[in-house]
């Protein structure tokens, strides 16, 4: 019995309750109930009740005063973050010959661009703040690179790269979704690597892939085995799908070409298919 | 329902009148109207009509006459339909690379459609339509012959001559005489090579120790001159023109043939990544083909070292150059193929060739200063075959002028090989174009040291003569007045390789050309 008093003495200093110690102790800590209650007076069925009868307003809407139209237009300009919606495109050079690319189209976050430079080109998302910074490789010293954005907005940026007639560079670009590889295969002497931008999801998207590798005397000679890699999917088994090819090497004409890759019909699946012998290797050397 | 009857209908009219269409009734009138020939179209190449006519079949230049009639083809719509098969070493990278050029230069845009490694077609374009579709099949020499003696091709890339095999089945199969003419055009030139890693140590190598040590008789690299560490042997794929010419030139010479414990590779390019990785590896691949990789330099017993060099390949002073070509069949191509085959012929395809890593065959100098190893060997061979006066006489003849890249080698007797004879066309056409005119051209005629030196003296003269007269006969047109050509004769006073191999003779067999 000790233990209910205490137990119920701490519950009234602390002010709480559980509901067991409700059941024991209830004057502890229930309420008072109301002593009186007052009585809903009774209406006579023969009362009047009289209505107001409210005439409407006529509201001047379609010419709203001038100072809202002017906030309303302002705002439609003004992304999320509040910054104006004007896109804009800047482009630097890089060291390695690349192109630093600095796109903002604060108004269109998570929208496909569409970047294209010397007739490939690639599909980026633009990230939520709608400013997009990517590097390049340059393939040519005239660089000119053009952003279509999703609300049909063009834009371009050009940029001398005086250093892009150091570098080996085999473009390929893969269109359609579930992009190829390009995979270069070198000897660890040799510098180089292959360079992936943009996200392909769907038919209109794009991918590139560039292999970069800078020939002068202070790097080492070789062969660099350039070959595809091409998943075989249930969307391109039977139509194949297509690919564009750029090769810009020092002491060569650069060449540029489509390829179309036939699909192996819907038994492969699943299957990566590798192309050893349709890209030529690419031999560096000094001269 | 009255639309399926009225499809039937059709159908069975179409059959009914599908036999006139197809007689393909043609009436070709001259441009002035005054001759006309009518028959039966057999062909459309894009420039000539074959017509079957009352006197039979008749070639007509499509420029000269005007078509009518239902068998006229649309002559905007042609497109040339050119099957090449035959060699990867063609297929894979020069072949290509001469397509791709050859649209380049005639304005075109390419589509390669690729339906695996081994089969690729090249769709030529202009602005409004298909021009003309390469079909290119990669495999081996003897596919090539196969799918042109089958006419499944149109002009076959090979690494060498028909065999006795092929031009028997040719006759069999009514695909005319393969041999008959001139069918095979040298494009490029490779050499076969034995690579080995960089940190190989064993850095050249006799033909014989390398028939020892691809075919498994040497097992260790001390038993042809290196450390004691097994051999490891990566070869090429059996059934390649290729490794046909690599036992044809190494292995049967030296009595040996390839045991069981060697990789093939059926990629070339696989051969050199293996070798490249393993220094106790031993390759067998070409010139363009070797990867990461080096290629050893092939030694003569007597101390000559031949490298597979651009200039050696180019005078064939190399032992395994191997020629690659195109063979074309005793039937008219259509003019695309005409066009493309003399543009790989034209000096613009050389530089496509050399930087598709092959050798060309574009005709180049070297200075008589630059022959000093050749000149240290006659000296050191020099004896009472070949007297001091003799070589006296050789450096007088040929001290202030250079030598022509252009060589001229025998397969026996006075027979030239394949490479020689498109040397006679190439030499012939530059003299014709008036490349020499003003220069004095030297034939110099050089044999084996086999046998005593009277009588090579008197052969090698023979062989400057012949190759004379053959550049005469193929290019009537030369101004003898403007050009100086004479025969001149060595004997074997200036040996490129040891008279002790057969191969080493057959090197030394030869007419240079050094001009002043």
């Amino acid at each position: 019995m000790s233990r209910f008093l205490t137990n119920a003495a701490l519950a009234v200093w602390l002010g709480v309750s559980s509901p067991i110690m409700a059941d024991v102790l209830p004057a502890a800590v229930t309420p008072p109930f109301p002593k009186i209650s007052h009585v809903t007076p009774d209406i006579p069925a023969d009362a009047e009740v009289p209505f107001t009868h409210l005439k409407p307003v006529a509201a001047h809407l379609s010419a709203p005063p001038a100072p809202i139209a002017d906030i309303v237009a302002r705002q439609a300009n003004i992304s999320n973050f509040g910054t104006a919606c004007d896109p804009s495109i800047s482009m630097d050079v890089a060291i390695d010959a690349m192109l630093a690319i600095h796109l903002q189209a604060p108004c269109l976050p998570y929208d496909m661009v569409r970047m294209e430079h010397e007739g490939l080109s690639f599909t980026v998302p633009m990230p939520m703040t709608g400013e997009l910074h990517l590097l390049l490789p340059a393939l040519s010293e005239n660089a000119v690179v053009r952003a279509d954005l999703s609300d049909g907005t063009v834009l371009s940026a050009s940029a001398d790269v005086p250093e892009a007639v150091e570098f080996a560079r085999v473009a390929l670009q893969w269109k359609g979704a579930a992009p190829g590889e390009l995979v270069a295969k070198a000897p660890k002497v040799l510098d180089g690597a292959v360079i992936r931008l943009g996200r392909s999801e769907d038919a209109d998207g794009s991918e590139l892939h560039v292999f970069s590798s800078r020939i002068d005397a202070r790097h080492a000679t070789g062969v660099v085995r350039l070959s595809l890699l091409s998943p075989v999917t249930a969307e391109n088994c039977e139509t194949g799908r297509e690919a564009r090819v750029r090769r810009k090497v020092p002491g060569e004409p650069t060449s540029a070409y489509d390829l179309k890759l036939k699909g192996p019909g819907c038994n492969a699946v699943g299957q990566s298919i590798e192309l050893k012998n349709i890209l030529q290797d690419l031999k560096l050397s000094q001269n | 329902m009255q639309l399926l009857w009225r499809s039937i209908w059709a159908a069975a009219l179409l059959c009914a009148f599908g036999v006139s269409a197809l007689a393909n009734d043609v009436r070709l009138t001259s441009r002035d109207g005054g001759i006309e020939i009518e028959g039966t179209l057999l062909t459309y190449d894009g420039e000539f009509f074959r017509v079957d006519t009352i006197y039979g079949p008749l070639t007509l230049d499509g420029e000269g006459v005007t078509c009518d009639g239902p068998g006229c083809p649309d002559l905007n719509a042609f497109v040339a339909n050119i099957r090449m098969s035959g060699t990867n070493r063609m297929a894979e990278v020069l072949v290509p690379a001469l397509i791709q050029a050859f649209a380049m230069r005639n304005g075109l845009t390419v589509t390669r459609e690729v339906a695996s490694d081994r089969q690729s077609t090249f769709v030529l374009n202009d602005k409004d339509r298909v021009k003309a579709r390469f079909s290119l099949s990669s495999g081996t020499t003897a596919e090539g012959y196969a799918d042109l003696i089958a006419e499944e091709a149109d002009i076959a890339l090979v690494l060498r001559e028909p065999n006795k095999d092929e031009v028997a089945m040719a006759r069999v199969a009514s695909s005319g005489d393969l041999l008959k003419g001139r069918r095979a055009r040298v494009v490029a030139l490779d050499g076969i090579v034995a690579v080995a890693a960089l940190g190989q140590p064993l850095r050249s190598i006799s033909l014989k120790d390398m028939a020892a040590a691809v075919s498994g008789e040497a097992k260790h690299w001390s038993d042809i001159g290196g450390p004691d560490v097994p051999i490891v042997r990566h070869l090429p794929d059996p059934a390649s023109g290729l490794y046909e010419a690599f036992v044809d030139h190494v292995l049967k010479p030296n009595g040996l043939s390839v045991a069981t414990e060697a990789t093939h590779h059926t990629l070339l390019q696989d051969v050199a990544d293996h070798v490249a990785d393993d220094t106790f590896a031993i390759g067998i691949t070409t010139l363009s083909e070797i990867g990461n990789t080096l290629p050893m330099k092939v030694a003569g017993t007597c101390g000559f070292e031949t490298n597979a060099t651009l200039s050696a390949l180019r005078a064939e002073d190399y032992p395994l150059t191997l020629p690659l070509m195109l063979y074309t069949p005793a039937r008219r191509l259509p003019l695309m193929a005409r066009e493309f085959l003399e543009f790989t012929q034209d000096p613009a395809a050389d530089l496509i060739i050399r930087r598709a890593g092959f050798v060309d065959q574009a005709i180049t100098k070297t200075r008589f200063d630059d022959q000093g190893d050749r000149l240290a060997h006659a000296i050191s061979q020099a004896g009472p075959e070949v007297s001091l006066e003799n070589l006296q006489g050789m450096v007088a003849a040929l001290r202030d002028r250079d030598r022509l890249s252009t060589t001229f080698r025998f397969t026996g007797g006075t027979r030239l090989d394949v490479q020689s004879q498109e040397n006679v066309i190439r030499l012939a056409r530059a003299l014709e174009t008036g490349v020499f005119n003003g220069r004095d051209l030297l034939l110099a005629g050089f044999s084996d040291g086999d046998g005593p030196a009277g009588p090579n003296l008197s052969l090698s003269l023979k062989r400057a003569r012949s190759v004379l007269s053959l550049l005469k006969e193929a290019a009537p047109d030369v101004d003898l007045d403007r050009v100086t050509i004479q025969p001149a004769a060595f004997g074997e006073a200036l040996p490129m390789a040891c008279d002790d191999t057969e191969w080493g003779r057959a090197i030394n067999r030869r007419v240079e050309v050094w001009v002043k």
